[in-house]
């Protein structure tokens, strides 16, 4: 059992708010991501469940016993850091073994543990050298190394991977959902990087400035955001946003979509369902947000989905996906086509809209409407 | 595989104290210097506006003692002598250290060897070094015979003994005492410019004297700062060099305020006196380093 | 910086007279820095006839090593005649605890001040930092009277203490500027692995602080071994160190002066800190711009 329990946790340092007023619930064997921008305070936030940072407000539990005074090295959670922090005039082995050597545990039960850990990573052959002759890859593993020789109940990950190259980071990702499998320990895994967190994450949690915007599982998080922050945060290329104006045609409600054909301004109707929050709203405006991927080709007229037809500015080809740039209500906006059906830039084609998963915005709140 | 539960009743006190640990350590080192520098600071501060002579008193008199100060020929020689000597010494170690720096980054082999040849004088105590440069300088068995003797008759360098003259002597052995460490600082500043700036700037089609000029030495002005902080702080603490030197002399022509403070409080029983001048030599360091720490500690804060 | 030479169509003959234009100060400077200590070191190897023929840049004739063996065991400083030897044995003893003491104790107080985060620590830092800049004129008449009190006046002891609390400055700041540099995130983990301050510190920052050792081993013992004021100012007769007991030699009136003796005792004075200069001065240069004046 190893369940994280934050309610309304605060921290500033000086007069800058860097959590405020944080609830969060990590279960049993849960793999909980932290996702957000750089310097919203998710280090910090990891920090508090390491016990690293004093807790300014609020309360943490772990296991449901409140452990706000508890000095980190009595919380059995073990830590991998952004930079590694691996000590530099230690042998890889006494690295790892550090922990267990400052618990007094004896000569044989470290070697032993080491020796356990470095063939789950592999890194055997690595033991007797000092971190400066590893490479990144390498260092990354004996961090690793470090924080599973002590089999906690709880592991917390600062952006493990974000010093590696795109390949390797491919590589650790697997791994670490691997080990995750096997260990069945609560981890909590920190990034800026949105695909790491869709992979890896049971949950996720979306921060921006100390504040927690949406937690769901990843594909909550990409049907469902709660907010246009959300919503054009996870995901690539990032969800279109298009400021329309909500009206009824002929008894069907939808919004009006101003787009671009033949260098002429035309503007398409797309009905959408009419929900209770949007009833009567006719004539306002809100703000429509449209994954690339629900803008396609529409090759033998197969879908019922309304369509469009519109000038393209740019091809993007990606290999699997090739990307148009159209433009719609003045702001450009990206397509996912096959590459079998895209068009040269400059020429105009019909694409295809997939209303029933579109996603409605307030402007001025943000908010997910509809 | 360690018991977290029982060890949460043992934590409080070692580990509460663990947090207070790097204040507890600081605390005996920071009240040391507290007692040993600011204390001692008020004591000379205290006993300079009292009559002490041979032994202190605190009797005080007000500041009758700097009144006495300022109306000596004997101090005002001592602070001309600094104004003079600290200015020539700043320029000339921060030219030359900044030259040598600089021709030294130019790719040059013998690197290694001709540095330490530059460094080596900072090792070496100002007794030491006065005492090569007053047996250089003496006029009867000098340079200046020696020249005279190979037929340069009209070769004439006689500072030491001259009153005028005697603090350039200072100067230049200041100089060749310190400009290697200038360039030192210089060197390892200039090996951390970025070399795209300068491959760039090449491409732009800048000579490397336009680059120099133009784009490093301007990078470098954090290092001119604290050079000349240093050796701005080190003129006025100046003491052994002109001890071991000009002994003062001729006369007094060539006392710099450090020995005009150590001749009134040990040589001449003017306590008062000597912790009036020391108080002002005190004052002029201050006038330095006050801003350049408050700047500094500023600037990290907010960087 | 891109060396001039490697880009094509670099004028040749221009490019060749700056390397001979940059070489000739070079040496010239290299010339300029060397005089003093060939002047030196040559007369000190001459015997009086010779010097006093007044031939200053001119080689010994012949090796005489009679001044430096009159130096080291047999000139007459104040009333004893047995040479500079005991006046550096007197340095020695008071450099070598001096520079240990205050070289700990500055590690472990600039270890804790880079952990020091609240509001008012950059002030306990400034306070402390300023006492490397402070003219000791400023000290000397207190702290003659503390020897005093103490009882430890005109003792090697009284020096050790003072050169210790003085160079706590410098030291502090040293290791203090090489600390904050270190990643937190290093103290964090340890703090992690459930080491405490003493054994993060003794584990894992001092070995990692060995450049700086080597720095402000370097300078305390060059600041000790070259000190005159505390030395002259609170030492007399036989607790003299070396540089007070050279400035007696070469300023005795007594006897007929002897030139090439003092020239001898100058360089026994100055050999300690030239020798550590010579070995390890690339390591102090390196290790000094890497923390402490960092500008
Ligand atoms: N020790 C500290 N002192 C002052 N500000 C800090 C400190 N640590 C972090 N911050 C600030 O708190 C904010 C959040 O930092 P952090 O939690 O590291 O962000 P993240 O890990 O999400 O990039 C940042 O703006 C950072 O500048
Ligand atoms: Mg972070």
């Amino acid at each position: 059992m190893a369940t994280i329990s934050i309610e309304h946790a605060s921290k500033s340092f000086g007069s800058t708010e860097v959590l405020r007023d944080i609830s969060l619930d990590v279960k049993d064997g849960e793999f909980l991501v932290l996702l957000g921008s750089s310097g919203c305070g998710k280090s910090t936030l990891l920090n508090i469940i390491a016990g690293l940072d004093p807790l300014a407000d609020g309360t943490i539990r772990l296991d449901g016993e409140v452990v706000n005074d508890v000095h980190p090295k009595n919380r059995d959670i073990a830590m991998v850091f952004q930079s590694y922090a691996l000590y530099p005039n230690m042998t890889v082995e006494r690295n790892i073994a550090f922990g267990l050597e400052m618990r007094k545990y004896s000569k044989a039960e470290r070697k032993a543990a080491v020796r356990e850990v470095a063939s789950l990573l592999q890194i055997e052959h690595l033991l007797s050298r000092k971190p400066s002759q590893l490479s990144g890859g390498q260092r990354q593993r004996v961090a690793m190394g470090r924080a599973l020789v002590r089999r906690p109940k709880i592991f917390l990950f600062d952006e493990p991977l974000s010093n590696l190259d795109a390949k390797l980071r491919g590589e650790m990702r697997t791994e670490i959902k691997k080990l995750h499998q096997t260990l069945k320990a609560t981890m909590v895994y920190v990034t800026h990087d949105q695909i790491e967190a869709m992979t890896l994450a049971d949950r996720i949690a979306i921060m921006r400035d100390g504040v927690i915007q949406q937690i769901g599982t990843p594909q909550q998080i990409y049907s469902t955001p709660a907010n246009m922050y959300v919503a054009g945060f996870v995901g690539a290329p990032p969800m279109n946003f298009v400021e329309v104006e909500l009206a009824r045609r002929k008894d069907q409600f939808g919004v009006i979509l101003p787009a671009v054909l033949k260098g002429q301004p035309i503007e398409y109707f797309l009905p959408l369902q009419e929900t209770e929050q949007l009833a009567g709203r006719e004539g306002s405006k809100v703000v429509l947000g449209l994954r690339p991927e629900m803008i396609t080709h529409n090759a033998f007229g197969q879908s019922s989905a309304p369509e469009i037809e519109c000038d393209v500015e740019l091809v993007e080809p990606t290999g699997a996906d090739t990307l148009c740039l159209i433009r719609l209500a003045g702001q450009p906006a990206k397509a996912r086509v096959s590459p079998l059906f895209a068009c040269e830039p400059g020429e105009s084609m019909r694409f295809s809209i997939d209303t029933s998963r579109i996603c409605l915005f307030d402007g001025k709140t943000k908010q997910l409407i509809g | 595989m360690s018991n977290p539960r029982q060890r949460k009743q043992q934590m409080s006190v070692l580990d509460r104290l663990q947090r207070y640990l790097p204040q507890l350590v600081v605390a005996p080192p920071f009240l040391l210097l507290v007692f040993f520098v600011y204390g001692f600071i008020a004591w000379t501060g205290i006993i300079s506006l009292t009559d002490s002579r041979m032994l202190p008193s605190f009797d005080i008199q007000g500041f009758q003692q700097y009144a006495r100060l300022f109306a000596m020929d004997r101090w005002d020689v001592a602070f001309h002598n600094l104004l003079i000597f600290g200015s020539l010494y700043v320029l000339f170690a921060l030219m030359i250290g900044c030259l040598l720096a600089v021709l030294l980054d130019q790719h040059i082999r013998a690197e290694g060897a001709l540095r330490t040849i530059y460094l080596y004088p900072m090792a070496i105590s100002f007794i030491v070094t006065g005492t090569a440069w007053k047996w250089i300088l003496n006029p009867s068995l000098g340079i200046e015979s020696y020249m005279q003797k190979l037929g340069w008759e009209s070769f004439q360098f006689d500072w030491i003994v001259n009153r005028d003259m005697a603090i350039y002597v200072v100067v230049i052995a200041a100089v060749w005492q310190a400009s290697g460490f200038v360039m030192a600082l210089f060197l390892s500043a200039l090996r951390t410019v970025d070399e795209d700036i300068i491959r760039a700037a090449h491409l732009d089609g800048a000579s490397t004297t336009r680059i120099y000029i133009g784009i490093i030495l301007p990078s470098l002005r954090p290092v001119f700062l604290s050079a000349f902080v240093i050796l701005a702080h080190l003129s006025i603490k100046s003491f052994d060099l002109v001890v071991a030197l000009t002994n003062g002399g001729p006369g007094y022509s060539s006392t710099l305020p450090a020995n005009f403070m150590y001749e009134m409080a040990f040589r001449r029983n003017q306590i008062g006196l000597g912790a009036a001048s020391a108080m002002m030599m005190l004052a002029t360091v201050a006038a330095i380093i006050v801003p350049y720490l408050y700047s500094e500690l500023r600037a990290k804060h907010h960087g | 910086m891109a060396e001039p030479k490697t880009l094509p169509g670099a004028n040749g003959k221009r490019y060749l007279l700056g390397r001979v234009f940059i070489w000739s100060l070079l040496l010239i400077a290299a010339v300029l820095y060397l005089g003093p200590i060939y002047v030196v070191l040559s007369t000190s190897l001459k015997d009086l006839a010779e010097i006093r023929a007044g031939a200053l840049l001119d080689l010994p004739h012949e090796m005489n090593f009679a001044p430096w063996r009159e130096a080291w065991s047999q000139a007459c400083i104040g009333v004893r005649c047995d040479g500079l030897q005991p006046y550096f044995m007197n340095s020695v003893i008071m450099s070598v605890p001096s520079v240990v003491i205050s070289t700990l104790i500055g590690a472990l107080s600039g270890y804790a001040l880079s952990l020091f985060h609240f509001r008012g620590a950059n002030i306990i830092f400034a306070l402390m930092l300023f006492g490397c800049f402070i003219p000791f004129q400023i000290v000397i008449l207190p702290m003659a009277q503390t020897l005093g009190y103490l009882g430890i006046a005109n003792s090697i002891t009284g020096l050790i203490v003072v050169h210790t609390i003085y160079g706590i400055s410098f030291t502090t700041l040293f290791f203090r500027n090489y600390y904050v540099s270190v990643p937190q995130e290093l103290v964090r983990a340890a703090t992690m692995d459930g080491a405490g301050f003493f054994r993060i510190f003794w584990h894992i920052m001092l070995p990692l602080a060995l450049p700086i050792i080597v720095v402000s081993v370097i300078w305390q013992f060059t600041q000790v071994w070259n000190e005159f004021l505390f030395g002259a100012s609170f030492t007399s007769g036989g607790s003299q160190p070396v540089t007070v007991a050279l400035n007696n030699l070469i300023n005795s009136t007594t006897s007929v002066k002897q030139y090439n003796v003092d020239m001898a005792a100058a360089l026994i004075a100055a050999a300690p800190t030239l020798v550590v200069y010579i070995i390890a001065g690339r390591f102090f240069v390196r290790g000094l711009t890497a923390g402490a004046v960092k500008g």
